[in-house]
């Protein structure tokens, strides 16, 4: 097993008061294995990506649980350790907005070779040979490097991005909505290229995104995550096929399929709610059509059912 | 677009500019002379008539005294070139301006009577007191502007805005004024008029000559540095927001390389534009406050024309100031082509 | 409607005004300036402005430092006094003999500067026949000193009792003979010309007198006598005696005599008018222009646009100071408020321009235009409202330059001769070299007040962009 995530809790300082932007998720991913996170805009998922490699913006912290990254204990090691020690070298990162991403004043070359003077020993010609490689893995020209970002386009930025991300060849590279920026061609383009960069590296990943339809390609396991919590985790193809949890249903109801004919692309009424205050019981129920007197009043407990799937919920559709 | 490209039109831009200031402010500057010129003319022909030949001839021969005074006037207009059109003077001022050659003043000021060499004695120390000042404020700007932009909502940058606010209310030349009154007059630790003195020689004189800048540097330092931290701190605070200092940070760089490398660097050409444009914001202030301090520089001489009235000096301290002004400007475009790629290569 | 939905938006501003402590302070302030502004000729007197540029006051001491420099220091300085005819005694003799007693308390260490007397109105006009006036000192310690004897008085005299001849030489005479110090007739020469009767006629008798007199506390207490002749009348109710103080008032005197307070309070006039003049011109000009440019785009925002650079690229109080000098130093206050607006707009202009710009694209204005909203309609419902709260902080943000500007042409003498402003008292302490012989209250007042209008108008206007403009907030 290579990461093992117990019962996290990222919550944020406000004003207004404690936002529990994570709030107890527990999930563990083996080696080689490609976990997708789900859910809409806001409920927790790019803070839980954040906690992952202890860049939680401030006012946020990480409050309670475990991370163990192959046995190490990453939520009580010291933050300058940490730094050196797993930052990049073990968990990478791949980010959200990738306009932005890279320091429009250094050249790409200086970008990549950073990870490599903090981290590593190796000769300044090592590395730029290694850059060139990952440069070519990504279908990028190697004379990129003298380049700057504002030269190059959104599709290109993003796959200097992922180049960089597995310069160390790290455990585990965190993929937080790489394609959101992008058009559809070059989101293909760069799906693509995790699938095949899966394939050949045996990438250990956590794709998060709101997009189900693009989780089907490419995750081994999907968990959907709502209101802070995972609601429903489980096998790609079994949440995709068979979801259980009324959420889930409801997001998958929401996107076309291809193969399928669909009628009516449902939508879930209402909006998440505010994290700083949720509602009692299950966080779902105000919007859920199967909700019961319990959903209300008790937080659902985990269960695993026989198809291997975790789900939280009192009253699972049959 | 080349940056090269760029640049020459930006300095053909200036380079118009300062011709088109150069002719307006011409065009007031010859209204001025003339009605100058006009008493002038007036007093020198009263001055001649006080001669007995001339007083003689007025008794005897009235026609003839007439004649000489038509004469005289007419060969001292010509002396005034009243007798060009006004246009012919406008343009051959605005030539005689853009080439640098600004006339006499009528009285000697500091030991120079032409404008041009009085201008060139001044535009050094002027440059020398203000870009020390703003050498010692961009210091001490950025070392504050930082520490409150990763404090932010903090008690130390809530007291930085409180002070750039305060300090951003005072009128330098005043905070100079009071200065003054405590630290020469009250405390007595400084020379309350910067002069320097000009019997001092080597060595000494320099020491002179930094002993009288420490009044009129620290006025300038003391009025700018809040403001300007300020800005430090608000362009740093918007740099460090951005995607690729969390990007940085989960590199595993150093806390001090993001800070001082990723987001200082990033946030260098728009800190430069300001320092630069900050500089010239503060030229108004700082004309007035080396009034104040009696510091040889061009604000004393606008202080000096004002008062004596020399015309020709304040047109030519205008013109060298406004050039210098836009020369500033395509110096902060320059830098700024070198701080940031996006410029350099193309726009 | 439209109404309901401004008193709404006027609400949630005063509900987010609160949570402001900078904008409360501002606008307590700019509350307290605007009264002082308005009520400036009940504060002082309403002959201010007039009297400021034309005339020395000479009733007043020159360079005094405000009263309240007492209570700080050891050394008392008699302050300044006038007494009206109503805080004497008057007893009429009968015979056209009148006696009028002023009664002072000396309790300072250094006595008034001088004491003059003025007022008399007598309608002889036969110079024999003028009123005589004898004035008498009856001091603490028991002696009395013939200061003037019979003196012929007409309608414009004034007595200067420090410098008046007679009184120097009487009081001379007195002080030799009292305290019995022997003097040599050199020394005596430069005694009379170099002492300071004032000093003497409030100093303890005693070998010192001449060289360091000690001050002699108590009352002291002026015998005027006049007599007039039969038939003709004097009249004393303009009569005062105005002892001059080495302190004045509240803020004290310039070199001219004037009072400092009355010219803080006018100024405050000047600097709030000019200031809120010149920031709610050059923002409307700046706004419209900016959002014409925007509107108009093509050839017309181009020239619009290179005429913004080309005013923006100017500096601006070099061409200013040129500017007032052509007007030979004589810019009236509108001339400024007009010089000050040519170069205030631009910044708000491209500002506007660019916010405008940005609106047009948005996807409402854009449903409006193909829903047939004509031009006017966008500009006034959706861009101007958008603009407009950028447009007030911006006023009030603006008021400090303008204020600052103002005050600086002033220094330079530049600015309105007849006006009285902060500036100009700056000028005139700068000219007299008020710092280097540290005549501080007349210094710091003028640009404390010129930083109390800055700093409200800013802690206003920062207030003002932090609700208006939330996007801002974070910063």
């Amino acid at each position: 097993m290579l990461l093992r995530v117990t019962d996290l809790k990222t919550h944020f300082f406000t004003t207004r008061g404690v936002v529990r932007g994570v709030d107890g998720v527990s999930f563990t991913l083996e080696k080689g294995e490609v976990l997708g996170l789900a859910g809409e805009s806001g409920c927790g998922k790019s803070t839980l990506g954040y906690s992952l490699i202890r860049l939680v913006p401030p006012p946020g912290r990480i409050v309670g649980g475990e991370i163990e990254l192959d046995g190490l204990n990453l939520t009580s090691m010291n933050e300058n350790t940490f730094r050196r020690e797993v930052r990049w070298k073990r968990i990478s990162m791949i980010f959200q907005g990738a306009m932005n991403a890279l320091n429009p004043v250094y050249s790409i070359g200086y970008q990549m070779m950073e990870p490599f003077k903090y981290h590593t020993d190796a000769s300044e010609d090592e590395a730029k040979e290694r850059i060139a490689r990952h440069l070519e893995l990504v279908g990028l020209d190697p004379e990129i490097v003298s380049r700057y970002p504002h030269e190059l386009s959104g599709g290109m930025k993003q796959r200097v991005m992922i180049a960089m991300a597995l310069l160390l060849e790290p455990d585990l590279v965190i993929a937080d909505e790489p394609t959101t920026a992008l058009d559809v061609i070059v989101q293909a383009q760069i799906i693509n290229l995790l699938k095949k960069l899966k394939k050949e590296l045996g990438l250990s990943l956590i794709f998060i995104t709101h997009d189900l339809s693009i989780l089907a390609e490419i995750s081994d396991k999907i968990a959907v995550m709502y209101a802070g919590k995972i609601v429903e985790l489980g096998d790609s193809e079994i949440i995709y096929e068979n979801p259980k949890h009324p959420y889930t249903q409801k997001l998958l109801a929401a996107i076309p399929r291809v193969h399928e004919r669909v009628d009516k692309l449902e939508f879930i009424p209402g909006a998440p709610p505010n994290l700083a205050n949720p509602p009692p019981g299950c966080r779902f129920h105000p919007r859920c059509p199967y909700a019961i007197k319990i959903c209300m009043e008790k937080e659902p407990g985990k269960e695993v059912l026989d198809d291997g799937r975790v789900i939280y919920c009192h009253n699972i559709p049959r | 677009m080349s940056f090269a490209k760029y640049l020459g039109i930006r300095i053909f831009n200036a380079l118009l500019v300062l011709i088109f200031v150069t002719f307006v402010v011409s065009i007031l500057f010859v209204k001025v002379a003339e009605d100058d010129a006009k008493t002038r003319i007036a007093e020198i022909i009263n001055n001649e008539a006080r001669n007995p030949s001339l007083i003689r001839l007025k008794a005897n021969d009235p026609e003839a005294f007439e004649k000489w005074k038509r004469n005289r006037m007419e060969q001292l207009k010509r002396e005034f070139e009243l007798d060009k059109t006004f246009w012919e003077r406008v343009i051959s001022k605005t030539k005689n301006t853009l080439l640098l050659d600004f006339g006499n003043a009528r009285s000697p000021v500091f030991g120079e009577i032409k404008v041009s060499k009085i201008i060139e004695k001044a535009i050094p120390r002027t440059v020398l007191l203000f870009t020390t000042a703003q050498i010692i404020i961009t210091f001490i700007g950025l070392i504050l502007g930082i520490k409150a932009a990763q404090k932010a909502g903090k008690a130390v940058d809530k007291l930085l805005s409180v002070l750039a606010m305060l300090t951003a209310s005072l009128p330098m030349w005043w905070v100079g004024m009071v200065f003054i009154l405590i630290f020469a007059f009250q405390l007595g630790l400084f020379p309350a008029s910067s002069l320097p003195d000009p019997n001092l020689e080597g060595f000494a004189y320099y020491r002179d000559l930094i002993w009288r800048m420490l009044l009129p540097l620290a006025t300038v330092v003391f009025v700018s540095f809040g403001g300007w931290a300020y800005t430090t701190r608000n362009i740093m605070i918007t740099t460090m927001h951005e995607d690729f200092i969390t990007v940085a940070r989960a590199k595993g760089v150093p806390e001090n390389r993001v800070i001082y490398g990723h987001a200082l660097r990033a946030a260098s050409p728009p800190i430069v534009t300001n320092v630069i444009i900050g500089l010239l914001g503060s030229l108004g202030g700082a004309i007035i406050t080396e009034a104040v301090f009696n510091w040889p520089g061009m604000g004393r001489l606008y202080w000096v024309a004002l008062q004596q009235s020399e015309v020709n000096l304040l047109m030519g301290v205008t013109y060298v100031t406004v050039a210098l002004f836009l020369a500033s400007m395509i110096i902060a475009d320059v830098i700024y082509g070198y701080l940031d790629p996006r410029v350099r290569v193309g726009r | 409607m439209r109404l309901e939905d401004l008193k709404e938006s006027a609400k949630d501003f005063l509900h987010e005004f609160r949570y402001q402590k900078g904008g409360i302070i501002g606008f307590v302030l700019l509350v307290i300036l605007v009264s002082v502004a308005v009520f400036a000729p009940y504060i002082t007197s309403p002959d201010v402005p007039e009297r400021w540029s034309k005339e020395f006051w000479v009733e007043n001491p020159q360079n005094a430092p405000p009263t309240w420099i007492n209570y700080f220091s050891s050394e008392k300085l008699a302050p300044h006094e006038v007494y009206t005819i109503e805080d004497m005694q008057v007893e009429d003799m009968g015979g056209g003999r009148k006696i009028i007693k002023i009664v002072y308390m000396n309790s300072y260490d250094s006595p008034p500067k001088d004491i003059v007397l003025k007022g008399f109105e007598t309608t002889a006009s036969d110079v024999r026949q003028k009123p005589k006036m004898t004035i008498i000192l009856k001091r603490p310690d028991g002696n009395e000193i013939v200061l003037m004897k019979d003196r012929r008085i007409s309608s414009n005299t004034v007595i200067q009792i420090a410098t008046n001849t007679e009184v120097k030489n009487n009081v001379f005479n007195w002080a030799k003979t009292t305290s019995g110090v022997q003097l040599n007739p050199v020394e005596e020469i430069k005694l009379q010309a170099l002492m300071d009767t004032m000093k003497i006629l409030f100093g303890k008798v005693d070998k010192k007198i001449f060289e360091s007199p000690v001050p002699l506390l108590g009352e002291y207490v002026f015998e005027i006598q006049i007599t007039s002749s039969d038939d003709d009348t004097i009249n004393l109710s303009n009569f005062t005696a105005v002892f001059s103080g080495r302190t004045y008032g509240l803020m004290g005197t310039d070199s001219k005599g004037r009072d400092i307070w009355a010219g803080l309070i006018w100024g405050t006039r000047v600097s709030l008018s000019v200031g809120i003049a010149v920031a709610v011109l050059s923002v409307l000009i700046g706004v419209v222009y900016g959002v014409a440019s925007a509107y108009f785009g093509g050839w017309r925002d181009e020239l619009l646009q290179r005429f913004n650079e080309f005013m923006f690229s100017l500096p601006v109080l070099p061409i200013l100071i040129l500017l007032g000098a052509y007007f030979k130093g004589h810019v009236d206050l509108v001339q400024i408020v007009l010089l000050l607006v040519l170069f205030g707009w631009v910044g708000v202009a491209k500002v506007a321009r660019s916010m405008a710009l940005q609106i047009k694209e948005q996807t409402f204005v854009e449903a409006a235009r193909a829903l047939g909203a004509g031009s006017g309609r966008i500009v006034f419902k959706h861009i101007m409202p958008q603009i407009m709260p950028y447009a007030f902080s911006q006023m009030a943000l603006s008021v400090p330059y303008a204020v600052m500007t103002e005050a600086a042409l002033s220094f330079l003498g530049l600015g309105d001769p007849t006006a009285v402003t902060w500036g100009q008292m700056l000028y005139d302490a700068q000219n007299a070299g008020a710092t280097i012989n540290g005549y501080w209250w007349w210094v710091i007042p003028p640009g404390l007040a010129i930083a109390l209008v800055g700093l409200s108008f800013v802690l206003l206007g920062v207030a003002l962009d932090r609700i208006l403009n939330p996007r801002m907030r974070t910063l």
